[in-house]
């Protein structure tokens, strides 16, 4: 059922009349979710800019489970980043150290090598990730749409109660 | 902008804020509940309480903890408690409280339900330990009434009459031994008769050899040779004589060896008969294990038990997760071990790192309020620095208690749990003053009253915890002490016509303080417990004069007649292998004598003729060139008349062949 859910609702938005760019930007948001730690402060932050701002909420999902399939696989390249950046980088110090030492902000965990690295890796490719999956989508649009529309199974997806209550939900403009 | 998602986050955030109003406080006050019975192995109870986020103060209206040895009253009973946080580490996902306060604390109240939470009280090693008390006190020759209703035999004619000793069986092994070893040595001295045979033999030939007249120089080898065969035999002969005698030594002193060892058998004879008689032995009796040892493994276990959980909520050293505020990044990097999402901590300066959860300031004080039995009770007591992560915090936990009651009962308790590193090094001190004692049944104890009142007691405990051992030292002091031995309705196990009953009974009776000495020590779950206590030793004075002078004449009686059995086997076995050592002896040097003197007729006869033969060579040698020489003399003569005629016939010649002598 979780597959089910997760391809139809990655077909669902392809096929959508949203903007490219506010799949992109749902995706890129969904990419740092994905590639972070979840249980991170700044991600209850990128969750509400998620639901708050005006960008796919499906995307960003399909960005946060692709994401998180390989982030695990990344870890130790996080680690190593995060401690280059922690440790070895002398000028950056006295920011971590302040950073650490005032309130609020060590919640974010930023002192922690795979929770920096991983939000460095993720803050860095978050414009190629807008760009890319603008470019993606805006292809995908042009060339596979029609085709793919008329496969039997994305005809029985969008046939099923799940099209339909998502068709629901987003008529009531959520 | 989403505005429907806005209302539905308020949406959440007001469903978290009705489960806080309505359900956290009793979320809460569970997990409390479990977490406390598990620490205390008894029912708790934690009633009205309110977590107010505004100010992050948790206040319990009562807290009651059901005492797991008496679960219908309450160990521990209080009043409101009110418990303030720290917010920051909160955020961090630790808990640090700042102070905690707690008021009307009641002890051992009653309770209207029962408190039994239905698990086992001793488990592991402690369970052991109870059940080897209980076979060691069941062992005991006090406890056993069949053993105390046996006569103490002092009558020492029938005793020996009825005891087969180990000496006399060991004495006929011995006698056969000898007898044995006998049949060898007489077998060894035939051999030395033969031996003595073949040295007479030797004597005759030389004797032969002597007697003959020699003529010529083969004679006289011939002789030499025979008697270097006569030597030769007789070379062999020591050797043989040497091995008879070397077994003979070895087969006496083994012997002799198990002769005196007939001490030892002796010895346990002794000890045989001792029991026979049934003496009584005040060194195996421990009345005070007897009466106490359960009552005071108990009370351990669950101290220790106290102890165990206490340590287990802190931990010691440094966690696999965790890095010590003192360690550089660098350290920090080498040593702290790889999660899959885990990553690793970073430490910069300034910051205090907090641990999970730390308690810095703890204060209880309670006063027995007037007009209730509690009136003219008072505690107070304080924790400090209580953490789960005391290697982070890097102090150890204090703690100290002291509580007086109005009967002048005072008590003290001073702890220390060192878990810094992993080397755990926990103390604890605790004396009570002047405590009332509960009267203590043994109605199951033959001969031994059926209660003691202990009256009012000091306590004086130590606890020494440390990674793999511990060591429990506890020592009461009972000045006003009451036994009672007419319990209605016991079989008392009537101690007339029973010295030894009649003597501990009289002993308890007239005694009027008890100390006791309990000392349990663990070394990886392999517990010791030892009680001593005035009385044993009161008791062994008790019968040493009743019955002290008697049984000390018994003693040495009948060692005296031990010893005089060992002596006369001893003596009897002595002069056997003494008389076969003298026999063997005069046997032995006879022979011997005569191999010596046949050696030294034979070194003499063989000089002789060596002598003789040198002489024969050298005249037969001075014959041979005198011959020399003469035909030499002879042969130049032949030889001079020779060459003179060969001369006068080659002047012929030439005369002949050249007249006028010209040739």
């Amino acid at each position: 059922m979780f597959w089910f859910n997760l391809v139809s609702k990655i077909i669902n938005v392809l096929h959508s009349d949203e903007s490219p760019r506010s799949l992109a930007a749902g995706f890129a948001l969904g990419a740092i979710v994905g590639l972070t730690p979840l249980w991170s402060l700044h991600n209850l932050f990128v969750f509400c800019l998620i639901f708050l701002i005006n960008v796919s909420i499906p995307a960003a999902f399909f960005g946060i489970f692709l994401f998180s399939g390989f982030a695990y696989l990344l870890d130790p390249i996080f680690h190593q980043i995060g401690y280059y950046l922690l440790v070895k980088v002398a000028f950056l110090k006295p920011c971590w150290t302040y950073l650490y030492n005032i309130p609020i902000a060590p919640l974010f965990r930023l002192n922690n090598t795979v929770v920096m690295g991983s939000l460095v890796t993720a803050l860095l490719i978050f414009i190629p990730n807008y760009l890319g999956f603008t470019q993606v989508v805006c292809l995908y649009r042009l060339h596979f749409k029609e085709r793919v529309d008329h496969w039997k199974v994305i005809q029985f997806l969008k046939a099923s109660n799940l099209y339909q209550s998502y068709l629901k939900i987003r008529a009531m403009g959520v | 902008m989403r505005w429907k998602a806005i209302y539905l986050i308020l949406g959440i955030f007001l469903l978290l804020g009705l489960f806080y109003y309505f359900f956290l406080d009793r979320v809460l006050e569970g997990s409390i509940e479990r977490s406390l019975e598990t620490v205390t192995g008894a029912k708790v109870e934690v009633d009205k309480l309110h977590l107010n986020l505004s100010d992050l103060t948790l206040t319990i209206g009562k807290l009651q903890i059901a005492n797991p040895h008496d679960t219908w009253r309450n160990l521990i009973e209080t009043g409101p408690i009110r418990v303030k946080l720290a917010w920051e580490p909160l955020f961090s996902g630790k808990v640090v409280m700042d102070d905690i306060s707690l008021a009307g604390l009641m002890l051992d109240t009653p309770r209207r339900t029962n408190g039994r939470l239905g698990r086992s009280l001793l488990p592991g090693p402690f369970g052991k330990a109870q059940a080897k008390l209980n076979r060691d006190i069941a062992s005991m020759p006090l406890l056993d009434s069949g053993s105390m209703q046996q006569e103490v035999n002092l009558n020492k004619d029938r005793l020996l009459s009825s005891y087969r000793f180990q000496t006399s069986l060991s004495t006929e092994i011995i006698q056969e031994r000898i007898n044995n070893a006998g049949r060898n040595w007489t077998a060894n001295l035939a051999r030395l008769d033969e031996t003595k045979q073949q040295l007479q033999q030797i004597d005759a030939r030389l004797r032969e050899l002597k007697t003959v007249t020699i003529k010529s120089l083969p004679d006289l080898k011939q002789n030499l040779k025979t008697v270097e065969d006569l030597n030769r035999t007789i070379g062999t002969l020591g050797p043989q004589l040497k091995e008879v005698q070397s077994n003979f030594q070895n087969e006496t002193t083994d012997i002799g060896r198990d002769v005196s060892d007939l001490a030892s058998k002796a010895d346990h004879d002794y000890h045989e008969l001792l029991n026979l008689a049934k003496l009584p032995d005040f060194d195996k009796i421990n009345i005070a294990e007897i009466l106490f040892g359960e009552a005071l493994l108990n009370e351990s276990s669950t101290f220790i038990n106290l102890v165990d959980r206490l340590q287990a909520y802190v931990p010691a050293g440094i966690l696999a997760n965790q890095t010590s505020p003192a360690a550089t990044p660098e350290t920090t990097a080498r040593n702290a071990p790889r999660h899959p999402r885990g990553g690793q901590d970073i430490i910069f300066p300034g910051r205090r790192t907090y641990p999970n959860f730390l308690i810095r300031h703890l204060a209880v004080s309670a006063q027995g309020p007037s007009r209730t039995f509690l009136k003219g009770y008072s505690a107070n007591a304080s924790l400090e620095g209580f953490t789960t992560e005391p290697a982070l915090y890097g102090q150890p936990m204090e703690m100290s208690l002291s509580a007086a009651s109005p009967c002048h009962s005072n008590l003290s308790l001073e702890g220390s749990l060192n878990h810094i590193t992993n080397r755990i090094d926990d103390r604890f001190n605790l004396k009570i003053q002047n405590i009332s004692l509960p009267a203590i049944d043994f109605m199951d104890r033959p001969y031994l009253p059926d209660r003691i009142s202990l009256g009012n007691a000091n306590l004086f405990t130590d606890l020494a915890v440390e990674s793999d051992k511990f060591d429990l030292h506890i020592v009461l002091d009972s000045p006003n002490l009451k036994w009672d031995f007419g319990a209605p309705g016991r079989d008392h196990h009537s101690a007339s016509g029973n010295l030894t009953a009649e003597i501990l009974q009289q002993t308890l009776a007239g005694l009027d303080r008890l100390t006791i000495d309990y000392r349990l020590t663990g070394q990886n779950d392999q517990l010791r417990m030892s009680v001593s206590s005035n009385i044993d030793r009161l008791l062994k004075e008790r019968f040493d004069a009743a019955i002290g002078a008697k049984v000390a004449q018994f003693k040495k009686e009948l060692q005296l007649e031990v010893n005089r059995l060992l002596d006369a086997k001893q003596k009897e076995l002595k002069s056997q292998i003494a008389q076969y050592q003298t026999e063997f002896s005069a046997k032995f040097n006879e022979v011997q004598s005569y191999i010596t003197r046949e050696e030294q007729m034979i070194a003499a006869e063989q000089r002789n003729l060596e002598a003789k033969i040198k002489a024969e060579e050298d005249r037969l040698t001075n014959k041979a060139a005198q011959t020399e020489q003469e035909l030499k003399e002879q042969g130049q003569k032949e030889l001079d008349k020779k060459q003179q005629q060969l001369e006068e016939e080659l002047n012929k010649l030439k005369n002949q062949l050249l007249p006028g002598g010209k040739f």
